[in-house]
């Protein structure tokens, strides 16, 4: 096949080629995984319903990927799409891959592989990614996980007190305001906003969910916040795996 | 990542571990991959939770990966131990002729990889232990101690089917 030759030519050479399946081609170019592997990549040749080459993972990246990090939330999930999407790339259940021309190959190549790193590396920066993405993962995992007890969102318990907001109100029988917390700016709003509220005679349990307790707060915001607050969940795994079966607790002493 | 010294790497791969949450039944397919896990404990004083993942690429089979990660809990990261690898084809020879990619193969955890800043999984050699993911299942039980009677209830070895002639 000449585009081969004329791709191995673009590459210095340091390419060679093998025949995976029938009309699969394995790429043997020098792109590694930090572990040393290979980077999966193959050529799907041109069908008689597709004109096109095929430069197709068939799968691997994310199969490598889920070994350390699954792509498991709605707020992972959008991430994922985003890098798929600002690199030009499709995904067809699980495979990543790029339509390209004969003439187009290279460039195409070159661009998939940088996509397959820039999705490899959501393993390897997952502490920047989840230290960012707090917030939106408490978000998703109350809207999906305890969408039972209808939450709302930016609630406001003193009408006149806008300043006052609480993340998410949750309908138990004795309502739940529930803070997320990863600084201690913000765990000072949450602890003046659960006194404001006690001070006005607001029938509510407060929870705090934090990103880090141990290290994200100093001392002194630690103990402002145990001392306002009613719960706190010390990370958002914790919250995650517990909080399930608190509420029902709490709902079981309210009766 | 922490530090890690080799003899607790070999440690944690040979320690005794009993199942506390079962691998499913059957392998689920998820996109392009089937899949399972199953959680551990070890059987002796070493504290923490061990991670089995099982993952099988379904246009090439011959493409899995069977590994033990280990989550310390003691604000450590956790730390995959073990990958026993299926083949992943041909590895390009100009860079390194002697890379086992392209055949069955075993990554391990090492004290120099940690150190060097590489993935602690990073060394990876050649294997006859095995030439199908059901071999390398039964091998790898073995290899991570796995309290017998949970692999033989959870990973069984899975008997030939024989052929009906008429």
């Amino acid at each position: 096949m000449d585009f081969l030759e004329d791709l191995k030519s673009e590459f210095n050479h340091h390419v060679s080629f093998r025949e995976k399946r029938p009309g699969i081609v394995q790429v043997l170019a020098p792109l590694f995984h930090e572990d040393g592997d290979m980077v999966d990549i193959f050529l799907d040749l041109p069908t008689p319903s597709r004109e096109a080459i095929r430069i197709s993972d068939h799968g691997m990246t994310l199969m490598r990927l889920s070994y350390a990090y699954d792509v498991d939330t709605p707020t992972k999930q959008r991430i994922l799409n985003r890098i798929l999407s600002e690199n030009g790339i499709a995904e067809d259940r699980g495979r990543l891959y790029l339509n390209t021309t004969q003439e187009h190959l290279y460039p195409a190549l070159l661009q998939f592989a940088q996509t397959v790193a820039k999705v490899s590396n959501m393993q390897a920066f997952k502490r920047e990614v989840m230290q960012n993405l707090f917030y939106e993962m408490l978000d998703d995992f109350v809207k999906t996980d305890l969408s039972r007890f209808h939450p709302a969102e930016r609630f406001l318990p003193i009408s006149s007190r806008d300043d006052l907001e609480v993340d998410w109100k949750l309908n138990l029988p004795r309502q739940v305001f529930l803070f997320g917390v990863r600084d201690n700016a913000k765990a000072r709003l949450a602890a003046l906003a659960c006194r404001e509220f006690q001070m006005s005679s607001i029938s509510f349990r407060s929870v705090i969910v934090h990103e880090d307790f141990e290290n994200g707060l100093s001392k002194k915001d630690q103990s402002r916040i145990t001392n306002a607050a009613d719960k706190q969940f010390t990370s958002l795994s914790d919250f995650q795996t517990n909080a399930e079966r608190y509420f029902q607790r709490e709902m079981e002493t309210v009766q | 990542m922490a530090s890690f010294s080799q003899d607790e790497l070999d440690g944690l791969i040979a320690c005794p571990k009993e199942i506390t949450e079962p691998p499913k039944r059957e392998m689920k397919l998820d996109g392009a991959q089937f899949r399972n896990s199953a959680k551990l404990v070890a059987s002796n004083e070493i504290k923490g939770e061990f991670t089995i993942f099982m993952r099988q690429n379904e246009d090439f089979p011959e493409n899995f990966s069977i590994g033990l990660k280990y989550s310390p809990q003691d604000g450590r990261e956790t730390i995959t131990l073990i990958r026993c690898n299926g083949k992943h084809g041909d590895f390009n020879a100009s860079f390194d002729r002697e890379h086992p990619h392209s055949d069955f193969h075993i990554h391990q955890a090492s004290e120099s990889a940690i150190e060097a800043g590489y993935a602690p999984e990073k060394v990876a050699d050649r294997t006859s232990e095995y030439a199908s993911f059901e071999e390398a299942l039964q091998y790898f039980v073995k290899v991570i101690n796995l309290n017998p009677k949970d692999a033989q209830r959870h990973f069984p070895v899975k008997a030939q089917i024989p052929f009906a002639f008429e």
